[in-house]
């Protein structure tokens, strides 16, 4: 998957990843990395579309940015994904286009409304954080094979067990990349979703912490959380995520992710 | 001198705490000693730009508002220079490597900006590209390599000042992040920053560094001083053939300058400890008085270092000055304390009164000399520059100190013994030496006419100099090229262009005021106006994003490389700059986009430069609305506040000290008259060093600043000697002439003697290996021998032109 392309649906990705299938739990323990594979269903997914809310937080400051997304995995094996900003007015109709066809080839389109036409972008930019805020693409859409994953420990909560599953890069080359050495992922054991997960350093001393809440069943047996906070312990800052009118499977059309939707009026 | 009650009560107390209370008084002193080492443990330096000012001055809280919206970035860069050249792919792979390691493992690293890292925003066609300059695998290709080498030869801002023209060095750009108060190292016992091994297993590296104590650990108080052993190590690793590199900045310059002064403390306090022996030893010929000094020196300066330890003030370089004084000044009220014992010791034999006698005899004239010399470095306190402040006031102190060192713990020396039988009596024949100083005391007044033409013609000269000397505020040039790493900074400077930086802080009425499209093209010609300063560089802001993006989103045509007029599509390209992945806008506007800054890079910290920053807030107010802020910031800013101080704080201080010193001169002297004439042979040496710094192109530096208040305390104690042995002589001999001579005859070997002492200790400075100190040495010894010229000439045609005793007799 191309950069632009995992960007643009990395908010789709947040609620992929966090929202899990309940899974049988069987009367052998899953080992960490079966855990981890079974909260994520993306691959199991057609469409998605969702509505966003970002908070990126700064001390008493608040900027607000919403929008909604949809993305498609084509049967050819090609992804498409677009996004639209609805708020705040300055930015409104702004939007993103990208499109992965099943040879790898790759287009990015954006779409300014001041400028009044859409534009290809080419861009291999490597990462760090979205737009301002302080997830980073690492913070979701991780490889599950760059690291290795250990079952620490059940958890024993007031009414539900959960699962606590340490997350090691396997080399010096992705640590590098990821910018952190361990991270502890706390999942609940019936239903799967993560509750937080504890990002350290080097040093030992975590530097991130992600929390979620308002979990909801969106269908039978997918609980998605409808809230996720990512707090960068380091600069203070933190950014909020609330989703809201998330679909899966409704249907979405290749046609739906063309230039003239880029560019047509919201 | 008459000895008032008080004067014998004082003795008199002394003699009791050093024989009856003698063991009390030892004890308490091993005690201080202890306590001081104690002290002496927590010592630190620090050299940095924010050390000079002190915190409440408008600069350093211009700095601290700056620090909290951009935070406290700090730009080093090392020069990557190849044999061959730098776009070939050894050299750029090595250049990656090396980014990589520095951003993964240098301690507080925050960006790392390189040729094989930095992100290029283009137009290709309709296309709109944001890329790395290089891409993640490297072109084998010369071809291809040697096509991005032009675009960035011919590229503007930041991109083009990353390689030299020759396209044989590079620069990787690094800036360090908030750097804590303290951190702690996992070090297994004792560590010290300035003795790691540099060898990547052995260095503190960014994962090493804590921020939370845990046990085992060590407290590393100076953070900052982690990074260029780690640096070096990482260096070490990545060492290829062909390929030098040359690094430069902050923390490094504050780690080599911390290294150096250790040395140099050390190197002065030997020097300081042989030459205060050898005086010694000439002067007595004898164990006593050497292990005496040397006792009462070390001492004074483990209670002096070890109070700063205590209270936390640190070390600076000016502080090699408070070494020098207590060395020169622990001899001279040695001499004084002997000169007296052995005087009745020679007439007695006996120990106990003569320690008495030279008590009631010097008592009294050091504590003067004391006082005075105290009083010229309290003047420091009215340069508002922090290290020189701290001098000031450890200075004056140590002054006390030693003081009250000599007289203690020469006479505990001074009493082991036994009493001497004396056999004869006799009054001493007049010594050649004594007849020598008769003969000059004749010649100075029978060739009054002489001394005065040609003194005048000295001051004319002199004065003319005064009108020449120049302000230097650059630490570099204070430094001096004698030094490897001051030359590294030079040597960057003349390859990349650059070395200094300012940024001017721009803080708007409003918050979301700054991506607005009026706001933002007001800002595009204040930018134009500073880049068009000579010294000048580049300068960077906000602007030249959107000026880029406004170009390329319009097929590169460069007629639209302007801000935009409609304040939404500014919103736009910067939501579109930073879904493209486009970081670093916290670095040039906060998050309110209420406050902005433009960062300007020049090729030299001169006076120009200075006078721009004086009047950019005026210059600024055209381009922008009524209550906006504009406040330069940074390095330069605070040399420019620096210079204000060092040419005001001269004034203030000198003036004040001449004030004060004149007073205490007439309180001492009893006569108004007098004491305005013993100012004279006063001002002579500090001329003498002003008009020379003038003559001889020696600029006023933070070193060089600390001269004239502190040559004047000292060089006044010989004037004080002079005028009231004079008035003793003129009271018995009612004679101008006659009193003159005798007057030489008694005192001119002290005279000489202590200026002798004092030339030789402030000489030593001369041997430090930092200019401002060979500069200080010299200016020192030549204002302190000009003191004894001007002792032994002008104050005797003055008090036989004017004849001052005359009326009070």
């Amino acid at each position: 998957m191309s950069n632009i392309n995992k960007k643009v649906i990395l908010f789709l990705i947040v609620v992929c990843v966090f929202l899990a299938i309940t899974g049988s739990v069987g009367a052998e323990e899953l080992t960490g990395k079966e855990i981890l594979e079974r909260s994520r269903i993306l691959d199991t997914v057609s469409d998605m579309e969702a509505e966003m809310e970002m908070n990126i937080i700064r001390g008493d400051r608040i900027r607000n940015r919403e929008l909604i997304m949809f993305s498609l995995r084509g049967d050819d094996g090609s992804e498409m994904s677009l996004m639209r900003f609805t708020a705040p007015s300055d930015v409104q109709g702004s939007g993103f286009l990208t499109i992965t066809h099943s040879d790898g080839q790759e287009e990015n389109w954006i779409y300014l409304p001041a400028l009044g036409r859409e534009r290809r972008i080419i861009s291999d930019e490597r990462g760090g954080s979205f737009m301002g805020s302080d997830f980073t693409i690492e913070d979701i859409s991780q490889t599950l094979t760059d690291y290795e994953h250990r079952l620490i420990e059940i958890l024993q909560d007031a009414d539900r067990e959960i699962y606590l599953v340490e997350s090691i890069p396997i080399n010096e080359e992705i640590k590098g990349q990821v910018g952190f050495s361990r991270l502890l992922s706390y999942i609940d054991k019936e239903k799967g979703y993560l509750i937080k997960s504890e990002t350290y350093a080097d040093n030992g001393e975590m530097i991130k912490l992600l929390e979620t809440g308002s979990i909801v069943e969106i269908l039978e047996g997918i609980y998605l959380p409808g809230r996720l906070v990512m707090k960068d312990l380091e600069t203070g800052g933190s950014t909020e995520l609330i989703y809201g009118d998330i679909k899966i499977n409704s249907g979405l059309s290749p046609d739906y992710f063309t230039r003239r939707q880029l560019s047509r009026p919201l | 001198m008459k000895k008032t009650n008080w004067q014998k009560r004082v003795a008199d107390f002394w003699l009791k705490a050093v024989t009856e209370r003698r063991k009390l008084t030892i004890v308490l002193l091993v005690l201080a000693l202890f306590i001081g080492l104690a002290g002496l443990r927590e010592v630190r330096f620090d050299d940095s730009y924010e050390a000079l000012l002190m915190e409440d001055d408008q600069v350093m809280i211009n700095q601290a508002r700056f620090a909290e919206i951009f935070g406290e970035e700090q730009m080093h860069f090392i020069l990557i220079e190849a044999e061959d050249k730098i776009f070939t792919h050894s050299s750029l792979q090595h250049i990656k490597n090396l980014t990589v390691t520095i951003q993964e493992q240098l301690p507080f690293v925050n960006d790392v900006i390189s040729l094989t890292s930095i992100d290029l925003i283009d137009s290709q066609g309709d296309n709109l590209v944001i890329r790395s300059l290089i891409a993640e695998e490297l072109p084998e290709d010369q071809a291809v390599l040697s096509e991005i080498e032009n675009k960035v030869l011919n590229s503007q801002g930041q991109l083009k000042d990353l390689l030299t023209e020759d396209g044989q060095a590079t620069g990787i750009i690094f800036t360090l992040q908030d750097i804590p108060e303290k951190v702690f190292v996992d070090s297994n016992g004792s560590f010290n920053h300035l003795r790691q091994e540099e060898t990547m297993d052995r260095v503190v590296l960014k994962g090493d560094v804590h921020f939370e104590n845990s046990p085992g650990f060590s407290e590393v108080t100076e953070p900052i001083m982690l990074v260029r052993p780690a640096l070096n190590a990482i260096l070490a690793d990545h060492n290829t053939r062909g390929i030098t590199e040359t690094p430069t900045g902050m923390a490094i310059i504050a780690f080599e300058r911390e290294l150096l002064m250790v040395e140099e403390f050390s190197l002065l306090a030997l020097l300081a400890l042989a030459v205060s022996s050898i005086l010694l030893m000439v002067i007595f010929r004898s164990f006593r008085p050497l292990l005496g000094a040397l006792l009462v020196i070390l001492a004074a300066l483990i209670f002096i270092f070890g109070a700063q330890g205590f209270l936390g003030i640190s070390l600076t370089m000016q502080s090699l000055i408070v070494i020098i004084l207590v060395m020169v000044i622990a001899v001279s009220y040695s001499i004084h304390f002997i000169n007296h014992f052995e005087f009745n010791f020679k007439k007695t034999g006996a120990r106990l009164e003569s320690v008495y006698y030279a008590y009631k005899e010097s008592t009294w004239p050091i504590l003067i000399t004391a006082v005075t010399t105290a009083l010229g470095f309290v003047s420091f306190l009215l340069v508002p520059i922090a290290p020189i402040r701290i001098v000031g006031l450890s200075s004056a102190a140590g002054a006390f100190i030693t003081y009250l060192l000599v007289m203690t713990v020469l006479p505990l020396i001074y009493l082991r013994g036994k009493d001497k039988k004396i056999n004869s009596t006799g009054i001493a024949k007049r010594s050649k030496f004594e007849n020598l100083m008769v003969w000059w005391a004749d010649l100075v007044v029978t060739h009054l006419k002489t001394v005065v033409i040609i003194s005048l013609l000295l001051v004319v000269l002199l004065v003319g100099g005064l009108f020449r000397i120049t302000v230097n505020p650059d630490a570099m040039d204070m430094l001096g090229d004698g030094l490897s790493f001051v030359q590294d900074a030079r040597y960057i400077t003349d390859r990349l262009g650059f070395l200094y930086s300012y940024d001017v802080m721009i803080e708007l009425p409003e918050e979301e005021m700054g991506r607005r499209a009026d706001i933002l093209q007001g800002m595009a010609s204040f930018q134009e106006e500073l880049q068009g300063y000579r010294e000048t560089v580049t300068a960077a802001s906000l602007v030249d994003l959107i000026k880029e993006m406004n170009m390329t989103m319009n097929g590169g045509d460069s007629d639209y490389y302007i801000v935009p007029d409609d304040d939404n599509l500014i919103s736009q390209y910067l939501l579109m700059y930073e879904f493209a992945g486009g970081e670093g806008l916290d670095n040039v506007v906060d998050f309110g986009y209420e406050n902005l800054r433009i960062s300007v890079q020049i090729s030299e910290a001169s006076g120009e430069v200075l006078n721009n920053l004086n009047q950019i807030e005026e210059s600024a107010a055209q381009y922008f609305p009524a209550g906006t802020n504009i406040t330069p910031v940074g390095d330069v800013a605070m040399m420019l506040r620096s210079l204000d101080h060092l040419s005001s704080g001269q004034i203030r201080s000198l003036l004040t000290a001449v004030i004060v010193i004149t007073l205490i001169m007439m309180v001492i002297l009893k006569s108004v008259k007098l004491g305005l004439l013993s100012m004279i042979p006063n001002a002579v040496p500090i001329l003498m060093i002003l008009g020379s710094m003038g003559l001889l192109g020696f600029p006023l530096d933070f070193v060089t600043i600390m001269l004239t208040p502190m040559i004047l305390g000292i060089a006044v104690d010989d004037t004080v000697h002079y005028f009231l042995h004079f008035k003793e002589e003129f009271a018995i001999h009612r004679d101008y002439k006659k009193a003159n001579q005798e007057n030489f005859r008694k005192i001119g070997k002290a005279l000489i003697s202590t200026t002798l002492v004092l030339m030789l200790g402030f000489g030593i400075l001369a041997l430090v290996n930092v200019a401002s100190f060979t500069t200080m040495g010299i200016l020192a010894a030549v204002g302190i021998f000009t003191a004894l010229a001007a002792d032994m000439i002008i104050a005797p045609a003055l008090v036989t032109y004017f004849k001052p005793y005359e009326e009070e007799n």
